[in-house]
């Protein structure tokens, strides 16, 4: 028979029977073996695995300092040699469910095992790592414990051998964000007129396309002279030098490039280039000033209202992916930061 | 209104000296249709022919036609195109089905497209299982790729109407009828459909009786005036993001809506608007076509659909926001989620409004592998795309990776896809 798989179980002062809120506060202790739900958990992995550690910690202790305690945690685990990590099921306690998330996603990179946890859908631990993990889902107290022990183990050896490959209904997961085409036995024209009906006559439907998740960006601070203002451009409109020297490509971007203009009073249709595809080109290209209007801020900076920065910052903004579009942002920002730029015109399509 | 379509199935056709429609057989004579569709812009025309099941790929489609000819007033089909400019949508048509006519485009475009007869592409498209009579026209020296794609439009509808008359005396094998009239519609939800379509500029647009909308503000039209051929693509620059005109004369939403009119629904009629440039530009056409929608139509319920790329999104959300939020319409959107081709499911739409909860997907990118095919109609290549397979010139002959998206006719984004996405 093969050897048993070693597996560590994270649970709170709550489930060890350390007391409840009065006890949040407590550190990190470490047990041999399994402890309170863990004694379901082992006894669904059954010969298959061992819980051979549980580690204990406070609700408040973790959640209040996630990114000291998470790594301190995740050393005690590491130290164990796991095959399996499970924590909780959290249920519907929120800073519990917070930590299990936190905790199964620093194990999932870190240690790249299978780390499994289940929460209730209105735990907040779900909407903050569904998209890094398979987190279970659970009901919203203790009474369903046997069975999500058992749905924790079965999934965690899933895992273990990349049998994971159902949807979040068949599996039992919370959605993580990606998608997949799928064929329908209905038009989408049928499926629109069915959803439409269903919602006229106040009867259950689902959307098939989700709303996104935006950040809240602050608007910032207004430029208040800007006779000492450096001001440079940012565009995702995809002027190039002509040649495209960064190969850079027609949709898709990851990156930005600066450009010097240094030097220049306008920029001359034959030194650049577009490159993107979401747009008729027509018009840029017969005077690239359109995009990043350099004739009329060195008009305003002989008039001495306004500092320029003498490179302008181009990249392609078309089917760029958020986590990507973020990317370059934040590097755009940073160049800026590096280079004394204190303001940008963004210029678009 | 009231249009009698009349529906003629060929099951093959064949070239030969005199064209004609014998027992569901197209007997076509090449020469003559390359005749008819000959342009100054053309240094030459190809006229071929492409079967389902046959190891053969099309690179770069343009428009694909249904075979169409309004058999009261021939002069009038497809009405300020190829066609006299009077009202369609009324009397007998005669429509061929099974069969297509289909532009190669000899000039490069900026998104490239293909079609397979054969292999894994043909899953995505319904014109992979139709035969496709190929125009593939060559530009003429020193002509401009504008008037070179104006010829080619022109070209695919003239062709179009010489198939549809060569069945002229052939019993049809199906009469639909569509009228808004009917009987027993109290009592029944008003539905209206909002068909935002994208005129963006000359030979990136749809046409309306053969004019592009541009400068249009939002209209009523009547829904058989799609069926009878006055609302077609002329969309080269987007090619991808543009459904082809067959999916115009046969507009899935008005085909469903019809299909359950008087049923389940009281299909009260069509308000066409387009997707302009500026957001001043779209917030005045979102106010007139929602006004349209509840004062004249006076709807419960609307279908909204858009054409084109990213920025219509903005147009459906304010459509959204004004018919849900100010009238107390309900909605339902009807969106391909191409936004993003990495798949991520909370990046496909660029609005967030709490009306926008009805959202139906006609699926999403994902890459698409194609092997080696015997013979290739079009001799011109397609652009890598970014992000899919290695950068590199397209071998058509050979195989290449692109996209789900660029098979012509995949996803379209007026419903005539049985494309959905799970989440995962």
């Amino acid at each position: 028979m093969a050897q048993k798989l070693r597996a560590v179980h994270y649970i709170n002062q709550f489930f060890a029977q350390l007391g409840g809120e009065d006890s949040a506060s407590v550190g990190i202790q470490v047990r041999q073996g399994p402890v309170g739900p863990g004694l379901g958990l082992q006894k669904a992995l059954g010969d298959r695995a061992e819980i051979v550690a549980t580690i204990i910690c406070g609700d408040n202790y973790i959640a209040e300092k996630l990114d000291e305690v998470v790594p301190q945690v995740l050393q005690e685990i590491k130290s164990c040699a796991p095959d399996l990590f499970f924590a909780g099921p959290a249920f519907n306690a929120g800073r519990y469910g917070v930590a299990c998330g936190a905790l199964c996603a620093a194990v999932k990179k870190e240690l790249g095992i299978p780390a499994v946890t289940a929460m209730y859908q209105e735990n907040p631990g779900v909407e903050l790592y569904r998209s890094d993990l398979f987190i279970l889902k659970a009901g919203d107290n203790a009474r369903t414990m046997a069975q999500e022990t058992q749905k924790m183990a079965d999934f965690a050896f899933k895992l273990r051998e990349n049998q994971v490959q159902g949807f979040p209904e068949e599996e039992g997961f919370y959605e993580r964000g990606w998608m997949k085409l799928t064929r329908s036995d209905k038009l989408a024209s049928q499926r629109g007129v069915d959803m439409l009906l269903a919602k006229l006559q106040h009867r259950p439907f689902q959307t098939e396309i989700p709303l996104p998740h935006r950040d809240e960006v602050p608007r910032p601070a207004p430029v208040k002279d800007l006779r000492h203002t450096t001001v440079a451009f940012a565009t995702d409109g995809g002027l190039y030098p002509a040649g495209n020297p960064d190969k850079m490509p027609p949709a898709n971007s990851t990156t930005f490039h600066a450009y010097s203009m240094d030097g220049q009073d306008t920029l001359k249709k034959e030194d650049y280039t577009i490159i993107h595809n979401g747009f008729d080109k027509t018009f840029l290209l017969q005077d690239p000033n359109r995009i990043v209007p350099l004739d009329a801020m060195r008009t305003l900076e002989k008039e001495g209202k306004v500092r320029m920065y003498p490179e302008f910052l181009s990249t392609t903004g078309l089917t760029t992916n958020v986590v990507n579009s973020q990317k370059i942002g934040k590097s755009m920002a940073q160049y800026c930061r590096e280079h004394n730029i204190d303001a940008v015109v963004l210029t678009s399509t | 209104m009231n249009l009698q379509r009349e529906y003629v199935d060929i099951q093959d056709v064949v070239f030969d000296e005199k064209t004609a429609v014998q027992g569901h057989v197209l007997h076509l004579c090449r020469q003559e249709l390359a005749d008819l569709v000959q342009d100054r812009c053309f240094a030459r025309v190809e006229i071929d022919v492409a079967k389902p099941g046959e190891n053969c790929r099309i690179m770069s489609i343009g428009d694909v036609v249904q075979p169409m000819v309004r058999l009261d007033d021939e002069e009038a089909t497809f009405p300020g195109v190829v066609g006299a400019m009077r009202q369609a949508g009324n009397g007998r048509t005669l429509c061929l089905r099974g069969v297509v006519v289909s532009e190669v485009v000899e000039v490069l475009l900026n998104l490239g497209n293909f079609m397979d007869f054969t292999g894994p592409a043909t899953q995505f498209s319904e014109f992979s299982g139709m035969i496709h009579v190929t125009i593939d026209a060559f530009p003429a020296q020193d002509v401009s790729k504008d008037d070179y794609l104006h010829a080619l439009t022109v070209a695919s509808k003239k062709a179009a109407k010489y198939l549809a008359q060569a069945a002229k005396d052939c019993q049809p094998d199906q009469v639909e009828t569509f009228t808004l009239e009917r009987e027993n519609l109290e009592g029944l939800p008003r539905v209206a459909y909002l068909c935002n379509a994208f005129s963006h500029a000359p030979l990136t647009d749809f046409t309306l009786y053969g004019d592009s909308m541009q400068t249009s503000l939002p209209t009523i039209v009547h829904p058989n005036e799609f069926l009878d051929g006055a609302m077609l693509d002329r969309d080269y620059g987007q090619l991808i993001n543009a459904d082809p005109s067959y999916y115009w004369q046969n507009q899935p939403i008005i085909l469903e809506l019809y299909r359950r009119h008087g049923v389940d629904l009281n299909f009260v009629g069509v308000v066409l608007s387009n997707t302009p440039h500026t957001v001043t530009d779209k917030q005045r056409n979102a106010m007139i076509a929602t006004g349209l929608i509840h004062r004249v139509l006076k709807a419960d319920g609307v279908m909204i659909t858009k054409e084109g790329g990213g920025h219509p999104q903005v147009d459906v959300q304010m459509d959204v926001e004004l018919l849900e939020g100010k009238y107390g319409i309900a909605t339902t959107l009807v969106l391909c989620e191409f936004l993003s081709p990495n798949n991520g499911s909370y990046e496909q739409v660029l609005f967030t409004t709490e009306y926008a909860n009805a959202m139906v997907s006609t699926g999403c990118v994902e890459p698409l592998t194609v092997g080696p095919v015997e013979k290739v109609i079009g001799s011109n290549t397609i652009p890598f795309y970014p992000g899919f397979g290695k950068p590199g010139p397209i071998d058509a002959k050979a195989g290449f990776i692109h996209r789900n998206r660029s098979v012509r006719g995949s996803l379209g984004q007026l419903g005539g896809s049985y494309f959905t996405t799970r989440k995962f």
